[in-house]
């Protein structure tokens, strides 16, 4: 019968195996952004995938800056450079930005001009100041530095249109077009800009590598010519790819020295090379079993899963740890026989320990059913693989070294045991609880995205340059507006443009990119058409014609004025082309960008009372996000621990049940009062750190519970040797840059250490040792 | 670059003359102020009749160039290190920024160097064509290919004696400016108050 599962598992190994395989022959879709993690928006689908567009959107943008002392050898530079990038492929075309561009938007936007009218030019012929325009265009006209276009007098003559498309709003305050290249001074370097937008999504890895590698290329060959060209970058594909390269290299050096560190210990014990790659057998089919499966559920897998992931050493490494140590002592025994000594402990182990992983499910992050998904099927299978194959594999008969390991091991068994300490006991229990109060009194919360994301610091130094030589201060918050067509929609953001020009004068905003600047509503437009015909062109058309020399125009023979609408200029205006989001069947999605935002209240409170706008602000709801995540993980830890016991209970009746939770459940509760107590605030990945404490604190109660008398020291052995592996293999994650990574592992080493000082706790009546048949 | 090269031409050569063997060479030194008067014709192609202008005009090397015209109406145009602004009917109208215009601070740059007789980079940007009669000289400027933008002007030529007397703007599409310029004196009394107050940049 054994031999026949041992059959039945060979053949699933292998399938998982081989479907590991092909996936890492088609190449592993790897996640590294944190936001990936988090559950989707609960609200409405629309704002949601308004959301997600304008999230790619911005992660698509790509912004170099060429540097030299000599303008002329910038504007190379940046030629040769956006050559390179065009050629990668990867990019959309760009529009020429330039004095070419700026005619033909003068030429796109001429048919429409008896429409438009700069902000600032409407408020003047309101408050009947047109002269002071009329006189502005003959300045123009007559004065030093002349007009550009004889025809732009001609059609225009109070020069309405070149005003209005100078009040356009440009994303950069500081740069301006200089000969065709955008251009800005500072730092003592001319710099020219190269904009482009990625086709792709930025966070595929291959686009990353893809880019970086040719962009590099690109700047070393500029560099070889002209050595002293400076260059500055900034994009989220940039970002993204420093922080793929960094969870990369550290989930091997963790794992690697993990590994290492296991090898080294089994070794050292046990002075044989059997249980060593026994060992490794079991914890190897764990990962292979646990990342296919996930990749066949999930088809991508997040960095921080694999992360997790390869912490699967120090879990897994438990079940062959206790069948190992079993070998220790005088009598022979086979391995079959040592099996079914530890194979209720391995089991309710088990047991418990996927019931712990198991409650990530329900937590709705898509990332960590992920890590459930992982670990699951990573515990079961390692599991399997001790109890069916190790039996067979392990040819010893007994270990006869060994016996100061025991003994050692057996130290804090029996300082619980001694009656005579009690009072140190209760007092050490005491304080434990003392401290763990304390710390729980003062516990802080740490929900704020912002802090938990480690960005590579030489790229947010670029990026901080760069904005300060731009003047470049996009936020990240912003108003979507929603409408059942385009002429509502510019109407609404015109009623929310009066009002955030009055914030404007305040200074709680900065720049504001809304597409009603770039096409007003029809309804402004003819009001535009009718202030002009009023305030200016009846009591001054004669004059200034009079002046310019011009004769009285015809009247034209089409009574209706042409209006501008979106598709006329959306293709010329890239700036425009950003904040209108693809067409719904139910309507229309706009975008308004904001720069330099301070009061982020008055911004919230500026929609009220327009319809069909929402103000968005993504960095305060991730945090809120977080905030509720982590008392939703408190709640599933509480669920854990009710689950685990009614599991137990079932063994060992209830009340015995409740004594042998104590050690992980102390873990649980004691780990976050004494980090609070140094400073630490509580996080949502701590509290996904100390379900899993109690997950593996419940292995180390349940070994110390089953075990009978005689066999206690070689139990003892068997948990010392996996808390060392645990606090080894998470102690490690606690160097980690990532954040949410280092606050994990810090968890875990302190629940971990404190769930195997008490493990003994969990035992039989201590100082009673119960006599069975071994 | 309309701009630019237009007021490049002017002022340099207003202020910077090529020595002739019969005129003594005149350029402005520090603290030195000029001043004249000009007469303005833009001929625009479509239109009926050339627009005329008439005005004074004051140039100061270090702090830059004031343009009243005085008729058909008032318009002060003033160019400084800080950009440009112009008035019409003693209210502002037109204010770029230096910053905004980085060609408005290249340029400055080209003109001190060239008030300091530094000719190179006027050959840098410009071909020129100089030559000299027994009334005084003639220069000849074409823009000189530059990859970027389309030329804004044709060419720019200038004649005069010991002073530039006229400049003549051929751009393309048939418009054209001629700036006649008299009564230039070199002075050396400061600015009056309200020519330094519109060279710093305040508002009149």
């Amino acid at each position: 019968m054994k031999r026949v599962l041992a059959l039945v598992w060979v053949t699933l190994v292998v399938t998982a195996a081989a479907h590991l395989g092909y996936q890492a022959h088609k190449g592993i879709g790897l996640d590294t952004d944190l936001l990936a993690l988090l559950p989707q928006d609960e609200s409405d689908p629309a704002i949601r995938q308004a959301k997600a567009i304008i999230s790619n959107d911005l992660s698509r943008q790509v912004l170099i800056l060429a540097g030299h002392t000599e303008p002329l050898k910038a504007r190379k530079a940046a030629t040769k450079l956006a050559v390179g990038l065009d050629a990668t492929g990867l990019f959309e075309k760009e529009p020429a930005a330039g004095t070419s561009g700026l005619e033909k938007l003068a030429g796109l936007y001429a048919p429409y001009r008896d429409g438009l009218l700069s902000d600032a030019d409407r408020q003047r012929l309101q408050r009947g100041e047109g002269k002071a325009i009329a006189d502005r265009a003959l300045a123009q006209a007559f004065g030093l530095i002349g007009v550009g276009d004889a025809k732009l007098i001609q059609n225009d003559p109070f020069m309405l249109l070149p005003a209005f498309l100078a009040s356009l709003p440009a994303p950069m305050p500081r740069v301006s077009v200089d000969d065709g290249m955008l251009t800005v001074q500072g730092d003592g370097k001319t710099w020219v800009l190269i904009t482009r937008n990625l086709k792709s999504e930025a966070f595929a890895l291959n686009v990353q590598d893809r880019l970086t590698s040719d962009l590099d290329k690109t700047i070393s060959e500029i560099e070889a010519v002209e050595p002293e060209t400076e260059f500055r970058r900034l994009g989220a594909v940039f970002f993204a790819h420093a922080g793929a390269k960094t969870g990369m290299s550290e989930a091997t050096r963790i794992s690697g020295i993990a590994i290492t560190a296991v090898v080294l210990m089994i070794v050292f014990v046990f002075r044989a090379v059997g249980p060593l790659w026994q060992s490794l057998i079991a914890i190897g089919i764990g990962l292979v079993c646990g990342l296919s499966v996930t990749l066949l559920f999930f088809d991508r897998v997040h960095i921080v899963a694999l992360i997790f992931g390869s912490t699967l050493i120090g879990t897994t490494v438990d079940y062959s740890l206790h069948f190992f140590c079993e070998a220790f002592g005088q009598e022979k025994s086979s391995s079959h026989q040592r099996l079914n000594h530890v194979l209720p402990a391995l089991s309710l182990g088990a047991l418990t320990t996927v019931i712990g992983y198991s409650i990530l499910f329900l937590a709705p992050f898509p990332g960590l059913r992920q890590i459930a998904v992982f670990s699951v099927v990573g515990i079961l299978a390692s599991f399997a693989t001790v109890i069916l194959w190790l039996p067979f594999l392990d040819r010893r008969q007994s270990v006869n070294h060994g016996a100061k390991y025991l003994r050692v091991a057996d130290g804090i068994w029996r300082f619980w045991e001694r009656t005579d300490l009690r009072n140190i006991q209760i007092g050490i229990l005491v304080v434990l609880a003392m401290l763990g109060a304390v710390g729980l009194a003062q516990i802080s919360s740490l929900d704020d995205i912002r802090r938990m994301q480690t960005l590579s610091p030489v790229l947010m130094a670029e990026q901080q340059k760069i904005q300060a030589l731009t003047g470049r201060a996009v936020t990240t918050q912003y108003y979507l507006v929603q409408a059942p067509d385009h002429e509502i929609a510019l109407a609404r953001e015109e009623l929310l443009l009066g009002r955030l020009n009055k914030l404007q004068a305040a200074g709680v905003v900065g720049a504001v990119y809304a597409p009603a600047q770039f096409v007003p509503s029809t309804s402004r437009q003819r009001e535009n058409a009718r202030i002009v015909s009023e305030k200016l062109e009846v009591p001054y058309l004669t004059r200034q014609l009079s002046l310019l020399g011009m004769p009285m125009p015809e009247k034209s023979n089409s009574p209706t004025t042409q209006f501008l609408s979106l598709n006329q200029v959306v293709n010329a205006l890239p700036m425009l082309r950003n904040l209108l989001l693809p067409d719904r069947t139910e309507g229309v999605t706009h975008v308004v960008l904001l720069e330099s935002a301070t009061g982020i209240g008055k911004l919230r409170l500026a929609v009220e009372g327009i319809e069909g706008i929402s103000f968005v602000d993504p960095a305060v709801e991730i945090t809120g996000l977080f905030g509720k995540y982590r008392r939703w993980a408190i709640a599933l830890l509480a669920g854990s621990i009710a689950l685990m016991v009614i599991a137990l209970g079932m063994r060992y009746g209830f009340r015995r049940a409740g004594r042998v939770m104590v050690p992980p459940a102390a873990g649980v509760v004691l780990a976050p009062g004494l980090l609070a107590l140094a400073g630490h605030q509580f996080s949502f990945f701590d509290a996904m750190a100390l379900i899993l404490v109690l997950a593996i604190g419940v292995d180390y109660a349940i070994f110390c519970a089953e075990t009978k008398g005689p066999r206690r020291s070689q139990t003892m052995l068997a948990v010392t040797l996996a808390t060392l592996t645990s606090l080894l293999s998470f102690g490690l994650l606690a160097f980690s840059e990532t954040y949410a990574v280092h606050t994990f592992g810090l968890t875990m080493m302190t629940g971990i250490f404190l769930v195997f000082l008490l493990a003994p706790l969990a035992a039989d009546r201590l100082g009673t040792s119960t006599k069975e048949a071994a | 670059m309309r701009l630019s090269s237009f007021c490049l031409a002017l002022v340099i050569l207003i202020a910077n003359f090529p020595a002739h063997a019969e005129t003594t060479p005149v350029s402005i030194a520090d603290g030195q102020v000029l001043r004249g008067e000009f007469s303005q014709e833009r001929t625009l192609a479509g239109f009926k009749a050339p627009l005329k202008s008439t005005g004074d005009f004051v140039l100061s090397p270090s702090q830059g160039l004031i343009w009243r015209t005085r008729t058909p109406f008032q318009i002060t145009t003033v160019i400084s290190p800080t950009g440009l602004v112009q008035y019409a009917a003693g209210s502002e109208v037109l204010r770029l920024s230096a910053s905004r215009m980085p060609v408005l601070s290249s340029f400055y740059e080209l003109v001190s160097s060239a008030l300091s007789g530094n000719q190179k980079a006027l050959g840098d940007r410009f071909t020129v064509h100089q030559t000299t009669g027994t009334n005084g000289w003639r220069i000849d400027l074409t823009p000189r290919d530059d990859e970027a933008s389309p030329p804004t002007f044709e060419s720019v030529s200038v004649q005069g004696a010991r002073f530039a007397n006229e400049i003549l703007i051929l751009k393309p599409r048939g418009d054209r400016d001629k700036v006649t310029f008299s009564g230039q004196q070199l002075s050396t009394d400061p600015l009056s108050k309200d020519e330094a107050a519109l060279l710093s940049g305040q508002s009149k």
